[in-house]
């Protein structure tokens, strides 16, 4: 039974989802101060929250079960990320469920702003019939900057396109074709401001955004611009649009996020005759916060058990499209890292990674992490997982790399890892093992190569790992042993050398021998080392 | 007199499409301007091989894909003023334009597109990136770094057979470049353009049968689809300004030849329909 705290109000059907799943049980309790929290975090393995909770280094320290902290919405300002992925806590969000909601209220922002929409119905309501003095401007045929052309500004310009708005955006990271497939221009930041009528923002807050916008910025702006911000009060200098509101260097200013929220009474927007404001609405939608809470609650779930997630922040992902060939190659990495550790001949050295496949670059990052991971767990005390593996091999100073050439063969898809190992006070590696694997049709995994050892075994439970001469009887001496032992042989892969009349066996027990078992083998004359790992 | 026209024109990136050398770009963008011009030095004084220096050069800079792509907006603002015009009315007109380039895949990709170029007609250095650097583990990390290691980081193929690769062999074709490298690519093509707007190459300029003089590309559509369609199209139309540009341009001595009966054959075609 996993039990999740939800320590922030969610969504009714979030609550649903969590209450209908069989193997869930879980606590809603908002309102927690800090010492509450990690007094109460102990006992669960999930933890969903919203903006109203921070999850602190402490909290995270006392979550012994914590495995996974959900996020329902977008930003997780509110989250110590960088303890979790050293403490292997999957952090995840859901950033596609406020989309539509943000851009829609971008649009309704845009729109008040042209045409006094807000500003006249305060006058109306305080008792004013004023139509000379709200004329506004129209959206059609002006140009309308969108700085970061991410999901939101891309889903504002298609609808600015419907308005018969052109547009010009500005992101330094996203590739010319996809501006051209959705009919906008990119161009340099003051290139954008200049040209544009109306300027919207949809960027993330960073070190680099913050107070994008401020005095420099604002003075290349066309005079009389409108500025529509949706995204974080922190990417405008407040005081700087205050002053080019006064100066009527902006026309407007329509704004949903704030510095600090609620904006306290020092702000000099609130109540400006020019700005048009909504407490931070975004995606105050109905189906925004039902898909938020719905999302955070199966993306949660699915970490718990184990299924694959899409939303996660600190997780090693496939770079594209979430391939069918993620999950069994991730779990092929992981035991050729172990395999590599039952095998090791000293400490890591350096590891290199090579996928053939042609999701090879989707692929690449995931699978560094599953074999870390397998590399990792026998070493190292306490939880390794794929979220904390990268991390804790960097703190070892393990190098991974990817490269090419690892593995010689011809398989369709492929995965190979070179470990170089350094034994004593030699830094120089003077070992190194290659072990690789292939997956079939989707889903089976093989060990294809151990040491240019070829054959194709499966890598599951225990399994004993031999170096032996390649003699005759050596098959049935160690039968034998095994035999007497009561351990019974299920499969027997056997690589071999000519030149050198060795042979490398990968045999799969039903059950483990025990060591006396072992001792007799190693005892052979015929074999050369003996070791047991399970898979 | 007849100017036959041309099916497709290659076009060279860095010092042709726009006045800067992404390298450069690069390099100043990662303060190392004068390490990498020691070793483009080295290049010209003959310590170094020619073929190794890019290479060279770009395992200095170890840049990361970020700052590749952000090369991107040095070609943007430095482009060629009248680039845009003079590709859009030769793509008009049923010209086939592709860019061959010796600089790195994604900002010389990005640079075409945006210059009206289909990104299936654009042949670059592609490099390979290592995608297990830096917080590689977290979400939107791109700490990715240019991968030296592994596969070259000039053309392994000369530009004449990327273009032929592109543009096919049956059709007339033109290259149009300032450096060695598009020099080289000149048999592959009809006819082969040496352009000095940017940086007037000796070397390159001499041998060329005909060489642009001007900063701006628009004499080109005269070679490209020939005087009598370019006094046409100065008209009226889309492309009127940047034809009555070429005519001008091109009355002023801005083409030179160097092959004396193809100057005698095109200075015909344009006394022919030009009245000037």
């Amino acid at each position: 039974m996993f039990r999740i705290l939800v320590s922030d109000k969610l969504g009714a059907d979030g609550l649903d989802l969590l209450e209908h799943a069989p193997d869930v049980d879980f606590d809603v309790r908002t309102g927690l101060s800090e010492d509450e929290l990690i007094e109460a975090i102990g006992e669960y393995d999930g933890l969903i929250i919203r903006s109203g909770t921070t999850v602190t280094e402490s909290v995270l320290a006392a979550g012994e079960r914590l495995k996974v902290v959900g996020r329902a919405g977008v930003g997780i300002d509110n989250v110590d990320v960088r303890a979790a992925t050293k403490l292997g806590v999957v952090v995840l969000n859901t950033p596609s469920a406020n989309t539509i909601a943000t851009a829609e209220h971008t649009m309704a922002l845009l729109l008040a702003s042209a045409r006094n929409v807000a500003l006249s119905h305060t006058a109306m309501a305080d008792g004013r019939w004023e139509r000379a003095d709200y004329v506004g401007t129209e959206l059609h045929g002006k140009t309308l900057g969108v700085l970061g052309f991410g999901r939101v500004g891309r889903m504002v310009s298609e609808r600015a396109h419907a308005f018969g708005m052109h547009i010009v955006a500005y992101d330094p990271f996203v590739p010319e074709s996809v501006a051209r497939e959705t009919g906008a221009e990119l161009l340099e930041l003051d290139d954008v401001l200049a040209t544009s009528d109306f300027v919207t923002l949809h960027m993330t807050l960073t070190n680099e955004t913050q107070h994008l916008i401020n005095k420099s910025s604002l003075a290349k702006m066309k005079p009389g611009a409108i500025l529509v911000n949706a995204a974080r009060g922190g990417l405008v200098d407040e005081a700087a649009v205050a002053e080019a509101l006064d100066a009527n260097q902006l026309r407007a200013f329509g704004t949903d996020v704030y510095s600090s929220e609620p904006p306290d009474s020092s702000n000099p927007l609130v109540g400006h005759a020019a700005v048009t404001h909504t407490p931070h609405l975004g995606a105050s939608t109905e189906e925004a916060q039902r898909d938020v809470a719905v999302q955070v609650a199966e993306q949660v779930l699915a970490a718990l058990r184990g299924d694959p997630i899409s939303g996660s922040v600190n997780v090693a992902k496939s770079g594209g499209d979430e391939s069918d060939l993620v999950a069994p190659f991730v779990e092929l990495a992981e035991k050729i890292g172990r395999l590599q550790m039952a095998m090791a001949t000293g400490s890591i050295a350096s590891i290199e990674v090579e996928v053939q496949s042609s999701s090879a670059d989707e692929l690449i990052r995931p699978v560094a992490a599953g074999i870390l991971k397998g590399l990792l767990d026998s070493v190292v005390a306490g939880r390794v997982n794929y979220v904390n593996a990268p991390v804790l091999a960097e703190e070892r100073g393990i190098k991974i790399s990817r490269s090419v050439g690892v593995g010689e063969s011809d398989y369709q898809n492929m995965l190979s890892c070179r470990v170089r190992w350094a034994s004593g006070d030699v830094a120089e590696a003077n070992e190194e093992r290659v072990v690789s694997g292939a997956v079939f049709g989707h889903t089976q995994a093989r060990i294809v190569q151990i040491s240019g050892y070829a054959f194709e075994a499966d890598p599951n439970g225990f399994v004993l790992l031999m170096l032996n001469n390649d003699i005759p009887g050596v098959i049935g001496e160690v039968g034998t042993v095994l035999g007497r032992h009561h351990v019974n042989i299920a499969e027997w892969r056997l690589g071999r050398d000519e030149d050198r009349h060795e042979a490398l066996s990968f045999i799969n027990l039903d059950s483990e021998p025990d060591p006396a078992a072992l001792e007799e083998l190693r005892s052979l004359p015929a074999v050369t080392k003996a070791i047991l790992v399970e898979l | 007199m007849r100017w036959p026209a041309f099916d497709a024109v290659a076009f060279d990136c860095d010092s042709t499409l726009t006045t800067i050398e992404g390298i450069d770009e690069l390099a100043i963008a990662l303060g190392k301007s004068d390490e990498v011009a020691d070793l483009t030095n080295a290049a010209m004084n003959g310590q170094m091989d020619l073929a190794d220096v890019y290479g060279a050069r770009l395992a200095l800079l170890e840049p990361s894909l970020n700052d590749v792509r952000g090369v991107r907006s040095a070609y943007k603002k430095n482009v060629i003023p009248d680039a845009k015009a003079t590709i859009a009315a030769l793509q008009d007109h049923g010209t086939q334009t592709v860019v061959v380039s010796g600089g790195l895949y994604e900002p010389v990709l990005d640079f075409s597109t945006w210059l009206g170029i289909d990104p299936s007609n654009v042949r670059a250095v592609n490099s390979e990136y290592d995608p297990l650097v830096g917080d590689w583990w977290h979400e939107g990390s791109d700490s990715r770094y240019l991968d030296f290691h592994q596969g070259p980081l000039t053309q392994t193929r000369g530009k004449g057979e990327l273009i032929e690769e592109m543009i096919g062999h049956s059709r007339r074709s033109i290259m149009i470049g300032d450096g060695m490298s598009d020099l080289e690519a000149a048999d592959s093509v009809n006819l082969f353009v040496a352009y000095t707007g940017v940086i007037d190459r000796p070397a390159v300029a001499h041998v060329a049968p005909v060489v642009i003089r001007s900063l701006e590309l628009a004499p080109l559509i005269a070679l490209a689809l020939g005087p009598s369609l370019v006094a046409e199209i100065a008209k009226d139309g889309a492309h009127a300004a940047v034809a009555s540009s070429c005519m001008e341009l091109v009355s002023t001595g801005a083409l030179t030849f160097n092959d004396a009966e193809l100057g005698r054959a095109f200075h015909a075609a344009v006394d022919h329909n030009w009245e000037l």
